[in-house]
């Protein structure tokens, strides 16, 4: 199995383990937090960020960046491509890092 | 150079004040401080003191060590002997372009995210420098950054290469991450403020 896919999959696993809260930053002006919720993926490609309660999902082809909120902060810029209803879950395809 | 603003900074307390050109020889260059914290800090140097100017152009930094001459309370301007050359340092491979576009950072701390506000100062497409009052980063830091154009904003992940004061000093990113569909949009933007600016010098020299 090639290494990218177990890197993902590792990535995956501890995500779900670890339930990192995360915040979603977008908007034009101002810029502000749009939603907030915990990882539930935090894949090479994608991202799936359970919302909190009563919180909306950032509108669809909305550009955000993901702060995840853990001992290494990580920011992740990427664009919102869907999002699922039970439980509020909004699905993030994430940008190729240039470095 | 006359004309430019340059940032001395004292080689004995590291503390740094921006200046005008004034009048430039190859050893002598006549320079006046743009606010009255600068005129404080001129006033106390001695003769002989060194100090290190340094300003952004185009392609790079460029430096030079200088020793104070004299400084004239009166007509407010600081003289300085050029005790070496100036020299260019962190070449770059893209031109920066000297643009104002309003800007918004967004970073993490303490598991929250703060936000300022401020200008940019210059931008390339690698990346840029700007200042934003109360903006508290440091060096390797990730932000986010939206940046103003012309038709919508540009959001990007860019990290922390030079951290400013959150004050007058700017803070200097790398871009990091920007959406492949924003790239040529940001391309064509930049082109735009470049030919803006050829085209106000141009004008001005007709007029």
């Amino acid at each position: 199995m090639p290494s990218s896919t177990w890197s993902a999959r590792w990535l995956v696993v501890v995500a779900l383990e670890a339930r990192h809260p995360a915040s979603i930053v977008g908007g034009d002006a101002p810029l502000q937090v749009l939603a907030r919720g915990t990882v539930v993926e935090l894949g090479p490609a994608v991202l799936r960020i359970r919302l909190n309660d009563g919180v909306e999902p950032p509108p669809s082809r909305e550009r955000v960046v993901v702060v995840v909120h853990r001992a290494k902060v990580e920011l992740v810029l990427g664009e919102v491509v869907g999002d699922e209803p039970d439980p509020r879950t909004v699905r993030i395809a994430r940008v190729a890092r240039a470095e | 150079m006359v004309g430019r603003q340059v940032m001395l900074t004292s080689a004995d307390t590291g503390e740094y004040h921006v200046f005008g050109i004034d009048a430039a020889t190859p050893t002598v260059t006549v320079l006046h401080p743009t606010a009255s914290e600068g005129r404080a800090f001129a006033a106390k140097l001695p003769a002989g003191a060194p100090l290190r100017v340094s300003v952004a152009v185009s392609d790079g930094l460029l430096v030079a060590q200088v020793v104070v001459e004299r400084w004239s309370p009166v007509a407010k301007i600081l003289t300085v002997n050029n005790a070496t050359p100036t020299d260019l340092v962190q070449r770059r491979s893209t031109f920066r372009v000297p643009v104002s576009w309003p800007v918004q950072v967004g970073y993490e701390r303490g598991g929250d995210v703060v936000f300022a506000s401020g200008q940019t100062i210059d931008v390339s497409e690698k990346g840029l420098a700007l200042s934003a009052k109360g903006l508290a980063l440091e060096g390797g830091e990730l932000a986010a950054i939206s940046m103003q154009l012309r038709a919508a904003a540009l959001l990007v992940v860019a990290r922390v290469v030079l951290a400013g004061d959150g004050n007058r000093l700017p803070s200097r990113f790398s871009i990091s991450q920007i959406m492949p569909a924003d790239q040529s949009r940001f391309a064509s933007d930049l082109r735009h403020a470049e030919l803006n600016m050829v085209r106000t010098v141009v004008g001005g020299r007709g007029a």
